[in-house]
């Protein structure tokens, strides 16, 4: 490529003059003509599809339609969001998420926080695991689900005699379809399939910290515990609030795992708002309640990711 | 130094490995029970198939239907990921070149799309899409997926960025337009961002389940998640089949991820947490 004499002229002014120059040189005036046909197409499907869907749900929750006739959509303003109050499964189903949650996003950040820090040791075969921790988050959550409730089976599946085994015949039994059982079974399994994800974030937070500061905490005689409690851990506070609520977002997008291996059952026990919306909405053909449901649970989506976006980004790649 | 080493190795190595063993194993016992004859799985659970039994295969693949889920995977994943790569890279493109009124505000809008749960959408999502009359049809699921454009954009737009800007205008004042640019400079630059986001898109649509369990009616649509439920259903009583099902459905998924987890674990950093 020809190195051009406006490059060369520019190239020793100073940055902000030299953007300045530039945009006004070629980028001004003509701009939006020629932006245009570049975003066309993002833009017109991103709003099509992603934006006219999210604003329908606003609206439909608004209304009261069983969904078959256009004609039979009725405005009922805030009255859907009234009828929460009295509806018993939509609270259970709210009370299911935030204990889902919590659960899950407790569990998968020590697991992935715990295993980063092991992890970073100099030790043979870390690269090994990590890639073994790392696998399951690329399995579709239906193949966990079937795959699980097969292996969960009181008659035939894994988990029973293996209890036996290890001497924990006692918490044999049904899992799925002991009310009791099946939520905290649906978070581990979750957790299965989801804490090597944030362990790669903390690892990458982990790998930015300078060595040399370990060094010196070991040269004043700190040992490797100290180090981690009071140089790393302090470090890596930032990158902790970033996988709390990543993991707390991700936690409210629960639907497959339910779907496929309780069906939110046995009695509503492992019902949570989306499975609940879907029914509204599929099976008993309450459009606009259905879509009032969700919307519940995209204000708390959009509460926990507007914290995140604006106050903890994750480090985007180089 | 050494023994603290080898008191690590002592501590660590057994957690790791247990944890290795109760991610490994589930899978691995789902691809040999797939080479077990129903007697042999019923018989015992644990066992490793004594010889290779492909008649599961073979069934859920001539008479399940498999043969069509998998063609309508690879169908709709590679033409949504192929129109996600071009119009979220042009995109990118234009908020990384142009100095438009009103870009910033476009850009903020583009970044609604990171926040949307996808089942926030299903119920009038379907209804649009039946306005539309693309029920039952791939259409309605790539359209879908071309919407979710926002974190490809804003990957390669951070990219295009930080691409110096003497090697734009030099292009440029070659008398390169910007199409020609684009293409012949840009994106040949950008290959590792690319590669990066085409697995992570890729990974997410494949198994995407949601969509296609609300949009998809037609048994001859269902792409692979949504038809090993099918088969689940179907082959309520047949392990192995089931088994051999799941075990396709898993298959591409983990060959990328072995090939390519570099780029993966890129996307991780770079923010892509679709489940």
């Amino acid at each position: 490529m020809r190195v051009s004499p406006a490059v060369q002229e520019t190239a020793t002014s100073s940055p902000v003059a030299h953007s300045a120059a530039q945009s006004s040189l070629l980028y001004r005036g003509r701009a939006w003509i020629l932006a245009i046909p570049f975003l066309a197409p993002a833009i017109i499907f991103y709003t099509l599809f992603l934006i006219v869907p999210l604003v329908g749900t606003l609206l439909l929750s608004l209304t009261e339609w069983s969904g078959f006739n256009f004609a039979d959509i009725r405005f009922v303003g805030l009255e859907n969001f009234r009828l929460m109050g009295r509806d018993e499964i939509f609270w259970l189903s709210l009370r299911h998420n935030l204990i889902f949650l919590g659960g899950a996003v407790a569990l998968k950040t020590t697991v992935a926080l715990a295993l980063a820090l092991a992890l970073e040791q100099r030790i043979p075969f870390t690269n090994l695991f990590r890639g073994v921790f790392l696998m399951p988050t690329v399995i579709s959550l239906v193949v966990v689900g079937v795959v699980f409730r097969l292996a969960l089976s009181p008659s035939l599946g894994l988990i029973n005699p293996f209890l036996q085994a290890v001497g924990l015949g006692r918490f044999a039994g049904d899992f799925l379809g002991n009310p009791n059982r099946a939520l905290p079974i649906l978070i581990l399994i979750d957790t299965w399939h989801g804490f090597g994800l944030y362990m790669f974030l903390f690892i990458a937070r982990l790998a930015a910290i300078n060595y040399e500061l370990h060094e010196a905490a070991f040269v004043d005689g700190a040992n490797l515990i100290q180090d981690i409690r009071h140089i790393t851990l302090p470090l890596m506070k930032g990158t902790l609030m970033m996988v709390l609520l990543l993991a707390a977002i991700d936690s409210l997008k629960l639907f497959a795992t339910v779907y496929v291996m309780t069906k939110g059952g046995p009695g509503h026990s492992t019902e949570v708002l989306s499975t609940w919306a879907y029914f509204q909405a599929f099976t008993a053909n309450k459009v606009g309640y259905g879509s009032a449901i969700l919307v519940v649970l995209l204000l708390i989506t959009f509460v926990l990711a507007y914290l995140q976006v604006t106050r903890f980004q994750p480090r985007e790649e180089d | 130094m050494r023994r603290t080493k080898i008191l690590q190795m002592a501590l660590l190595y057994p957690v790791f490995l247990v944890l290795s063993i109760s991610i490994l194993y589930p899978l691995a016992w789902m691809v040999y029970s797939s080479l077990k004859s129903d007697t042999d799985i019923f018989a015992d659970v644990f066992a490793l198939p004594k010889t290779l039994y492909l008649d599961n295969y073979l069934t859920i693949f001539t008479t399940g239907g498999m043969d069509i889920f998998f063609r309508n995977s690879l169908v709709v994943s590679i033409a949504s990921v192929a129109g996600l790569l071009l119009f979220s890279s042009m995109a990118a493109y234009a908020f990384a070149t142009f100095e438009f009124r009103g870009k910033t505000v476009l850009y903020l809008f583009i970044l609604i799309g990171l926040m949307v749960p996808a089942q926030a959408l299903i119920i009038s999502g379907f209804k649009w899409m039946s306005i539309l009359k693309l029920i039952s049809k791939h259409w309605a699921l790539i359209f879908t997926y071309f919407g979710w454009s926002s974190f490809g954009i804003m990957v390669l737009r951070n990219f295009f960025q930080s691409v110096p800007r003497e090697v734009k205008d030099a292009a440029l004042i070659d008398g390169a337009g910007h199409w020609q640019m684009f293409t012949q400079i840009m994106l040949p630059l950008a290959r590792p961002s690319i590669a990066t986001i085409a697995i992570f898109y890729f990974m997410w649509i494949w198994n995407d389940f949601i969509y296609p369990l609300v949009y998809m009616q037609d048994q001859t649509k269902y792409t692979v998640p949504l038809g090993i439920l099918f088969l689940n259903g179907k082959y309520i009583i047949n392990w192995g089949m089931q088994m051999a099902g799941l075990s396709v459905a898993t298959i591409p998924p983990l060959i990328i991820y072995l090939i390519f987890q570099k780029q993966f674990i890129r996307g991780i950093l770079a923010g892509a947490l679709k489940g």
